[in-house]
């Protein structure tokens, strides 16, 4: 894994967020190989999800860099940036299908591929189903194949599996390990939970105060 | 916190409950007979006090806006009315009220009125005043502008007076009414005519007597733009009235004489009045000789009483027109809605 | 962990007595509405009725409402979209009370706003003076509908659709705008409703050769008695707005989808341009807003060239002993006596109203719609059939004086029960349970759970009942005595008579309307609570 910021993958250096105006995590740093997937582990209340967020572009960071593949995007906008974000919560859109959902990132209706990515989830034949009949493993894995339909170069999970129990955690924390081996989609899974972690990242980074690599 | 709301609306309930109780009078104290008029209307406050001592019959006048609402209101309260006499109902409007059995009827002495309004409320209600609707003409702005002011209706119709003339709305106002009719007492059927030609020489129309005289007439004090204006025979003398120290020798207005029309004002007896006496004799006062005498002063009409002496300045300012057009009651109460919404088609579309 | 309920079914313990409990306001609905309506249109059935409805300048008429109220509708929705972004979803500085100036035109008297905006803008006697003032009455209401859903929305699905790579205008137009479509649908068909029968505004500010529906049923009645045209326009009006609640109610079913809620508003600081432009507008709003008050105000203390209380003396002097009309401060206790009743009964019929609706599941929206009749039923409308109800019927009701609060009663209750209704549906039951697991008899677990919430809705409605009590002109003017006028419709009066010192004596009853319509409202929304949503 190179530590280069200049290199390919995810390098984060020296991030600082605030939340009301209270540090929440001061300068973090994080790489991220571009075929590797990470378990970032901590606990409660101690930033994982802003930093995630960050990383998404969809908050804005005191200050601080990221850099993807040698590019600078601290500044680029979330919609350009190609990271995906898979959250708690599966917050798919109420007023749409589940094909609907998952082709949602698409540029182009592409049913084909709504098809393939539902298979890939375990959800064969979920296309024409109104979201709220789902159960919350399936939510999550509609969740979860709309965040892979544009294919990010780069994704980001904040607890996905939380409010689900262990056992369909276990089963869908093997799933998308596999799913994201097959798609060669590089990850930072966010968890508190150690064994969950083991199942699904190459490489575990705790977030205590300035985590380093090991 | 959790206190105040009941508080506040337990106070407000028990001012509630007194208010109720305050807006009930009843019979104990002194008879109160209730007037309802127009809002022209005025008398002496004396007068009224006299009235109420010697009488022991305690009057309250209610102004119900315009003498076209007031009858309408009484239309629809025919039988159970608002109060016990109605004062201000005119010519135009009588036989609409009459037709809708709104009054007892009383016609109070009728010898002592002049001959000819003996008759003029049918056996049902009895004259008060009179006057006439004219055109009223601001000799000042005339004479300023170098301009003969017009004489007949005709002359209304000259583009020499475009845009000076101001009339008021016959479905709203009772002066307006009167012109309206006027013009078809003069023109019969082809009135229509006389009044598309009004139109096209610019009249302005308004709602009521007081905006047109006092907002619009340039010798209304209002500030306003049109020296020709629908009044009364008896505002030349008005102005000379109101106005202020040292008052001028002369008004400076006249009236043109041509289409005067005749409006006789009545007071009547509501039908289902609780006090039917003393609604007479409240009417009976109304055309007593101190009031009589009162009335020109006050409202600017002629008193219905035979041998009241006129003051100074109505002998000697007012021209009444010696024959102004007077309409059959019967035609008006037919035909009156009919011309209004035809007049309203012709000039306000 | 409450989540917002959709039936609060554990409130049908029993469900005979609490469907039982609607019987009452929906008897006073047919009584009180129903019945005068009916009066109204027998008086005016015949076949002069249907010259009438087949007259061009009926339609004319027709036309012309409907298209001022499109045109005050379509304004008040764009002007209120960014003030709702920007005050439900953004940290702004002194929101509270922003929100408080953008929604307490709402309840203003019509009479009130229609002088301030008359004496203020150079077009008077336009349909651009009513559309102005129907916008400022309305777009508090836009703003509170839209955005109360808006901070309810979840922030995270914009996140979502942001990282799967949609531009924000784009995740604006396939997340947002379908999310919010009912409730601006909602709030359109509500503006609509409003300016479509609205009465004083127009009659005190709009052009006189072109009236609207309820001004022209009012010049009908009181100027020609002219029952047939009277029927047959009220008949008309009442025919539209029963079909817009219609459209608009199978409209909004349709673009509704059962959402996830937050249960508080989460709002996030502000960035970048779009959230600055959101604030400014509001800001913008807000002053526009707050200029015709002032304006009344500043014209009620002009006293010729200069300044002074005059008026305010004037309006205070004892009644003329002649004339005996009543005096300002006998308007003004009248007015608040009237409405402290109207209050009452609205607040007792809306509470007995929402238990039955909340008990009855299948038949609830059904009563909901039949006790909202009287918002569509033209106040009017209402005044003058009570009023031939009173003449031609059994009973003389013109007596009581518990007539006039009756009327103003059946136009505020409406309002109590859209304010009191969501607030009680948001109570989770599991809270009572939990309460009552925890050892409290039902009347305590009740008043910890929903009592206080309940009572603060309660006060809340009320005073919103109250303002609207307060400044009900249409039906009023209709049901007063001649002799005791309540103060809009002495204004109105005042204002009949050209003049400076009856404009001037009119402004300062006004003002005096509107400080205390302004300090009853004020009230009580410190009483809001915090949560729950809802109008």
């Amino acid at each position: 894994m190179v530590t280069d910021v200049n290199g390919p993958g995810l390098h984060v250096r020296d991030l600082s967020i605030t939340y009301e105006g209270a540090d929440l995590l001061t300068h973090v740093d994080l790489d991220v190989g571009a075929d590797e997937i990470v378990a970032l582990l901590g606990p409660s209340g101690s930033g994982k999800s802003s930093l995630l967020r960050c990383i998404a572009g969809v908050q804005a960071p005191q200050s601080g860099t990221i850099h993807w593949g040698g590019v600078d995007i601290t500044h680029t906008p979330a919609h350009r940036r190609r990271i995906g974000l898979v959250f708690q919560d599966p917050l798919l859109f109420p007023h749409r299908t589940v094909t609907g959902n998952v082709g949602f990132g698409l540029t182009h209706a592409d049913p084909q591929r709504v098809s393939e990515l539902l298979e890939l989830v375990g959800l064969p034949g979920f296309e024409a189903r109104d979201v709220a009949t789902l159960s919350g493993g399936e939510a999550q894995r509609v969740a979860l194949a709309r965040a892979l339909a544009p294919e990010p170069v780069l994704l980001l999970l904040d607890e996905p599996f939380g409010a689900l129990d262990r056992d369909l955690r276990d089963r869908l924390a093997t799933d998308v390990r596999n799913l994201l081996r097959r798609t060669g989609t590089p990850a930072v899974h966010v968890t508190h939970d150690h064994e969950e972690a083991d199942l699904v990242a190459d490489r575990l980074v705790r977030l205590a105060t300035a985590p380093r690599d090991p | 916190m959790k206190l105040i709301v009941p508080v506040l609306i337990s106070a407000v309930i028990l001012a509630a409950c007194g208010g109720e109780a305050s807006s009930q009078p009843e019979g104990d104290g002194p008879t109160v007979v209730r007037i309802v008029t127009h809002d022209s209307f005025a008398l002496s406050e004396n007068l009224v006090a006299e009235f109420e001592q010697t009488s022991g019959i305690d009057v309250e006048f209610i102004p119900a806006g315009d003498a076209g609402e007031m009858v309408n209101r009484a239309v629809l309260a025919s039988g159970n009315p608002e109060a016990d006499v109605l004062f201000g109902i005119d010519t135009t409007l009588v036989s609409r009220a009459i037709d809708a059995e709104v009054f007892e009827p009383y016609v109070s002495s009728p010898d002592a009125l002049r001959a000819e309004l003996r008759d003029a409320g049918l056996g049902v209600v009895t004259a008060v005043d009179d006057g006439d609707v004219c055109v009223n003409v601001d000799d000042g702005w005339f004479t300023a502008e170098g301009l003969e002011p017009p004489v007949t209706l005709e002359d209304l119709l000259d583009p020499r007076y475009r845009g000076l003339l101001v009339v008021q709305n016959p479905a709203t106002s009772s002066p307006g009414l009167a012109f309206l009719l006027a013009t078809i007492e003069r023109y019969g059927d082809a009135w229509p005519d006389y009044w598309r030609q009004l139109r096209d020489n610019d009249v302005v129309v308004v709602n009521g007597w007081s905006e047109a005289y006092l907002s619009e007439f340039t010798a209304g004090g209002g500030g306003g733009d049109r020296p020709l204006v629908v009044s009364y025979s008896t505002s030349p003398p008005a102005e000379i009235v109101y106005a202020e120290d040292p008052k001028p020798e002369q008004p400076s207005t006249s009236v043109m004489t041509d289409g005067c029309y005749r409006q006789v004002e009545f007071a009547g007896v509501l039908r289902g009045t609780r006090q039917p006496d003393a609604a007479r004799a409240v009417v009976d006062w109304l055309v007593s000789a101190p009031v009589q005498a009162d009335i020109p002063l006050s409202m600017f009409v002629f008193p219905a009483r035979e041998g009241v002496t006129l003051p100074e300045v109505f002998a000697q300012f007012v021209t009444r027109p010696a024959d102004p057009a007077e309409l059959p009651a019967g035609e008006i109460a037919e035909r009156r809605d009919a011309w209004i919404d035809e007049w309203t088609q012709i000039v306000l579309r | 962990m409450s989540r917002a309920a959709v039936s609060n079914t554990a409130m049908s313990g029993h469900p005979s007595l609490r469907t039982l409990a609607s019987a009452v306001p929906l008897a006073a609905v047919v009584a009180f509405v129903i019945v005068p309506v009916i009066a109204v249109i027998a008086a005016g059935v015949g076949p002069e009725a249907l010259d009438t409805l087949t007259a061009p300048s009926t339609w004319r008429i027709v036309g012309y409402t409907a298209g001022q109220a499109l045109i005050s509708t379509a304004i008040s929705v764009v002007l209120a979209l960014p003030a709702a972004y920007a005050l439900y979803r953004l940290n702004v500085r002194g929101r509270r009370t922003l929100l408080a100036i953008i929604t307490v035109p709402f309840v203003l008297p019509t009479v009130v706003v229609g002088l301030a905006f008359r004496e203020l803008l150079p077009f008077p006697g336009t349909t651009a003076a009513i559309v102005v003032a129907h916008v400022f009455f309305n777009v508090g209401l836009v703003v509170r509908v839209v955005g109360s859903l808006w901070g309810h929305l979840d922030p995270r699905l914009v996140d979502v659709a942001t990282t799967l790579g949609l531009t924000p205008v784009r995740t604006f137009t396939s997340v947002t705008w379908p999310l919010l479509r009912p409730a601006i649908l909602g709030a359109a068909a509500l503006v609509f409703l409003f300016t479509f029968t609205s009465f004083g505004v127009v009659l005190v500010l709009g052009d006189p050769a072109l009236p609207t529906i309820e001004v022209a049923v009012y010049t009908a009645t009181v100027q020609r008695l002219d029952f047939a045209a009277a029927a047959g326009l009220a008949l008309l009006q009442f025919a539209i707005v029963a079909a817009v609640v219609m459209l608009s109610g199978r409209w909004q079913a349709r673009s509704a989808t059962r959402q996830r809620l937050r249960d508080d508003e989460w709002r996030r600081p502000a960035r970048g341009v779009v959230d600055r432009i959101g604030i400014a507008w509001t800001w913008v709003l807000a002053l526009a807003i707050c200029i015709p008050l002032g304006a009344l105000l500043a014209r009620s203390l002009r006293v010729g060239d200069g300044w002074g209380l005059t008026w305010y003396a004037e309006a205070f002097a004892p009644s003329d002993s002649t004339t005996r009309t009543a005096s300002a401060a006998e308007s003004i206790m009248l007015s608040v006596q009237y409405a402290a009743a109207a209050t009452v009964i609205a607040a007792v019929m809306g509470a007995l109203a929402c238990a039955g609706i909340l008990a009855a599941r299948r038949s609830g929206p059904w009563i909901d719609g039949a006790l909202a009749l009287p918002l569509g039923v033209s106040a009017v409308t209402i005044g003058f059939g009570l009023l031939l109800v009173s003449l031609r019927g059994p009973v003389d009701m013109r007596d009581w004086w518990i007539l006039v609060p009756v009327g103003q009663a059946m136009v505020a209750m409406p309002i109590v029960i859209r304010v009191v209704l969501p607030l009680l549906r948001s109570i989770d039951p599991r809270m009572r349970h939990v309460a009552a697991t925890l050892g409290a008899p039902p009347l305590r677990a009740w008043w910890a759970t929903d009592g206080a919430v309940t009572m603060r809705a309660f006060a809340v409605a009320s005073g919103l009942a109250a303002a609207v009590a307060l400044g009900e002109f249409g039906a009023t003017a209709f049901l007063v005595r001649l002799d005791t006028p309540t103060v809009p419709v002495q204004i109105v009066r005042l204002l009949g008579r050209p003049g400076e010192g009856n404009l001037g004596v009119a402004t300062a009853l006004a003002v005096m309307l509107l400080l205390v319509t302004m300090l009853i409202v004020g009230t009580a929304e410190r009483l809001r609570p915090r949560r729950g949503g809802g109008w």
